[in-house]
């Protein structure tokens, strides 16, 4: 146990990132397999419950302790955590008596046990440790017992020190860590074994992304030479099928099996050695749902009444592997009808009669295949992308069908539609200093709501200088309340604002959440009565 | 009868000796515990001291200040009060004050401990009538690991940061504090250089016989110089201490009685916190007061109010002496960055 709590201590007090990466290094070069798996099982946020309640800790060490309630409880304000106060106030155990036990040894055979036992046997429990253990260590042990033990590192750390001792890559390490630990010798050396076969690497390939509308649209030739779909508004991911196991990527190597279980089950039956690309949505009732629904999903293993309520799918655009064989270098349209024959191998008839997104195909619950918008002519691309936001797409994405999958930039681009714009009243500024001495502020704007102003956005002002500067000497002028670094500002100033998507929210004041709001233009000749009302706004809301 | 020692606006004062002890006003005859600034002001008429402390408190209060030195135990006689100094064992030369008149015997501590450290002579308790005793530390939170087990971890950081090519700081008070340090440092492991701030006190320490490991001044490194081997011993505070721009990766750590907490651990810049004091803590306070087996103790800076309750509730006749002295190394303030465990912090919980 001593080495824990001077890991527990050492991580405590490092300050940087490489720090704590090498204290992990040198404890688990140390550490027997038992213990690290514990460690690994820590860091990794598998919180050990807790054994025993707060008062049934301090009534057992109040009693061992022996001292006045009052100075118990004075000891307890100058330290202000309960656990370390216990550790300080025991006197330390003779040398002799110190134990020896390992970190795995007193979770296994003892604090496991505290919450099966009567409370003369808890005392006991609690009485051996203390006598057993120096104050660092009792330390620990009590953190352990109470559950709040929190190891001051990340996965990130966790997987560099690793990696440094293994040699097994921290790719790979991500992968076999992703999923429930069991903190077990074994889960320990299977992690640092070189690539065993337990975990045959299922990397996924380096996304491909599309580059911005190109300028001169003479380059591209006929449209029948290209594949027009719409552009998805959620998060990019490849679901993988290797050895028998499915994994999900986002882009940044980044795991999300345990947050979209879904997409496991469909993994699951695709064939061996098959990778699909294509966008993870929120999505209900056939329609894509806003990117906050899918943020909520994205931060935590979902419960079962989170796959009901915040369903997704996966939007099948590409085929990258089939059959193990890499399919990268192989014409986007070979690629394409590949994928199709995988999706006719898993769809499942019997829609629920809901009409979906014109750019989709059902396939089965969870999975949709995107298909070409069927565009004839360059014109009527560009009115597609009109459209766009009546689909609730972000615009349309052109990949050329002879295309490989590869790092060509001018086959794949991506037209975002046009940004939208309202004439807003400034409500409150707030300083968030600058670099290099300049003043940088954001800006909140509002609409009305009958006589009221509501807030909509907060944004940055695209302005010149002189134009901030006089913005903010009126704001200096007419400040009607100052509450830390933001003022609130007579509603007199009137601006321009753009942002490229509106979506309904629950969280602000409004009911809206604009994307990527920012103030381009300063109406010095405007006031606020020539700001439109907050419906003109409500109204521009996807059907 | 007039008390034998009590408190006036100067300090504490002995009536029938017209003398003071760790005097905060100017006065004309000053007899001072240890050289701590806390306790040795400058401006006396006169000042008595230990032997030992001779050279530590001209360093204090100036070079030609009127200084008596007293050898520990020997008694003289000041106005009909007997008077002897004792070993406190809380820095070089710190001493107990031992009062008696009309058979009646007071002990003023000063600041103290009892815990082992090679570079003052150890604590001696003195049994007496009234024992005035220091509280810095006087919670039961603090208990002192060993001296040796502190110096084994500052040596093994020292490797480490070896290890990995950085150079060692070492903070501490520049009297006593950084002495005591130097001390427990193994010089096999590297060069030991001392920030120039602390060598006058280093150098009346070994004036005064005090065995310590060979240092190198730090104005006196040559230009090229490997510092990722180097120990620097330096107080802490300076902000833009003379080793910035030339040092390039450090670890620093900072060595009091306060870092046995959490949140009180850190300390400016420092990395890390060794817990090393030159003050008692808990169990050796209440052992030292049990051996002076005094009737009447009185209890100054530090948890004072803590210390007198739990005396008083002991049985003993205790009572708080406000002075002006303070800890050398005042507690700091908890870090904000680093709160304690938000579970731990006594908020509701369901059983
Ligand atoms: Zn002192
Ligand atoms: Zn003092």
């Amino acid at each position: 146990m001593k080495a824990f709590a001077d890991l527990y201590t050492e991580l405590e007090e490092a300050t940087h990132g490489e720090d704590k990466v090498s204290i992990l290094f040198r404890y688990f070069t140390q550490a027997p397999d038992e213990d690290a798996s514990w460690v690994v099982a820590l860091i990794k946020g598998d919180r050990l419950k807790r054994s025993m309640s707060r008062s049934t800790f301090l009534d057992i060490a109040r009693t061992v302790a022996s001292l006045p309630d009052w100075l118990f409880e004075a000891s307890l304000d100058a330290v202000m955590d309960q656990s370390e106060t216990v550790a300080l106030i025991l006197p330390e155990p003779n040398f002799a008596e110190e134990s020896t036990q390992s970190l795995a040894w007193w979770i296994e055979n003892r604090i496991k046990h505290l919450p099966h036992l009567d409370a003369p046997q808890k005392e006991q429990v609690l009485r051996e440790a203390w006598a057993m253990l120096p104050s660092s260590q009792r330390l620990v042990f009590n953190k352990l017992v109470r559950g709040t033990i929190r190891l001051r590192a990340d996965a990130k750390h966790l997987i560099s020190a690793l990696s440094m001792l293994s040699g097994v890559s921290t790719t790979e390490l991500t992968h076999r860590l992703s999923g429930a630990w069991i903190p077990e010798p074994n889960s320990y050396q299977a992690l640092i074994t070189p690539e065993s076969n337990d975990f045959l690497t299922s990397r996924p390939y380096p996304f491909r992304y599309p580059s911005e509308r190109a300028s001169d649209r003479k380059d591209l030739g006929l449209v029948a030479k290209w594949r027009v779909e719409w552009k998805w508004n959620g998060k990019r991911a490849q679901i993988i099928r290797r050895s028998g196991k499915s994994t999900v990527w986002l882009k940044g190597e980044q795991l999300v099996q345990d947050q979209f279980p879904e997409l496991i089950e469909l993994g699951d039956l695709l064939p061996n050695g098959c990778v699909i690309d294509g966008e993870i949505l929120a999505w209900k009732e056939g329609q894509p749902e806003s990117t906050t629904t899918l943020d909520k999903r994205l931060t935590r293993a979902p419960k079962p009444k989170d796959r009901k309520e915040l369903p997704i799918t996966f939007v099948a655009f590409d085929l990258l592997e089939l059959n193990g064989i890499d399919l990268r270098e192989r014409p986007l349209v070979e690629r394409l009808s590949q994928l199709q024959k995988v999706m006719d191998g898993l769809q499942q008839l019997g829609a629920d009669g809901i009409p979906s997104h014109p750019g989709v195909m059902d396939i089965r619950p969870n999975l949709h295949l995107s298909i070409s918008i069927g565009a004839e002519s360059w014109s009527e691309v560009s009115g597609a992308v009109q459209r766009a936001r009546d689909l609730r797409v972000e615009g349309v994405i052109i990949k050329r069908l002879e295309s490989a999958y590869d790092e060509d930039m001018s086959d794949w681009q991506k037209w975002l539609c046009e940004p939208l714009q309202i004439d807003v009243v400034l409500m409150y500024v707030e300083w968030v200093g600058g670099r290099n001495g300049t003043e940088e502020c954001h800006y909140t704007v509002g609409l009305w709501k009958g006589r009221v102003l509501v807030p909509i956005a907060k944004a940055r002002a695209n302005l010149s200088n002189s134009e901030i500067h006089a913005i903010n000497a009126f704001v200096r002028e007419n400040t009607l309340e100052k509450f830390g670094p933001v003022r609130t500002v007579k509603p007199e100033i009137v601006m321009r604002l753009e942002f490229d998507a509106i979506q309904a929210s629950t969280r602000t004041k409004s009911g809206l959440s604009l994307k990527g709001p920012r103030i381009i233009k300063w109406h010095s000749n405007l006031t606020s009565g020539d700001v439109p009302d907050l419906d003109v706004l409500v109204n521009l809301l996807p059907s | 009868m007039e008390e034998l020692l009590k408190i006036t606006k100067s300090g504490l004062y002995c009536p029938h000796g017209d003398f003071y002890i760790d005097p905060w006003g100017k006065v004309d005859r000053a007899i001072v515990t240890h050289a701590h600034s806390d306790h040795a002001r400058p401006g006396m008429k006169r000042y008595l001291c230990s032997d030992e402390s001779e050279r530590v408190l001209r360093l204090r209060v100036g070079q030609n200040a009127p200084i008596d030195t007293l050898p520990f135990g020997q008694q003289i006689d000041i106005n009909g009060v007997k008077v002897s100094l004792h070993p406190a064992g809380h820095i070089i030369g710190s001493a107990q004050v031992r009062v008696e008149y009309q058979g009646k015997v007071a002990v003023v501590s000063g600041d103290y401990k009892t815990q082992p450290d090679r570079t003052c002579t150890p604590f001696e308790p003195i049994r007496c009538h009234t024992f005035i005793t220091e509280s810095t530390f006087g919670l039961p939170i603090y208990q002192w690991p060993l001296e040796s087990e502190i110096f084994s971890q500052i040596n093994r950081w020292w490797r480490q940061n070896q290890e990995v090519g950085k150079t060692s700081i070492l903070m501490g008070y520049s009297l006593g504090k950084t002495q005591r340090a130097l001390s427990g440092l193994d010089p096999s492991i590297g060069p030991i250089i001392q920030h120039d701030a602390i060598v006058p006190y280093t150098d009346a320490y070994r004036m005064g016989g005090v065995d310590l490991p060979d240092t190198l001044r730090f104005s006196d490194i040559p230009t090229r110089f490997d510092w990722r081997q180097a120990m620097i011993i330096a107080t802490p505070g300076s902000n833009a201490p003379p080793w910035a721009g030339k040092v390039q990766a450090v670890s620093s750590a900072f060595m009091s009685g306060w870092t046995a907490v959490r949140r009180t651990k850190k300390r400016g810049s420092a990395d890390k916190g060794f817990i090393l004091s030159d003050h008692v803590d808990w169990p050796s306070l209440l052992d030292a007061i049990a051996e002076t087996r005094a009737e009447e103790i009185l209890v100054t800076h530090g948890y004072t109010r803590e210390v007198v309750r739990y005396l008083l509730e002991q049985g003993l006749d205790a009572r708080e002496l406000p002075t002006h002295w303070s800890d050398e190394e005042p507690k700091p303030v908890a870090s904000e960055s680093e709160p304690a465990d938000s579970e731990e912090m006594g908020g509701p919980e369901s059983v």
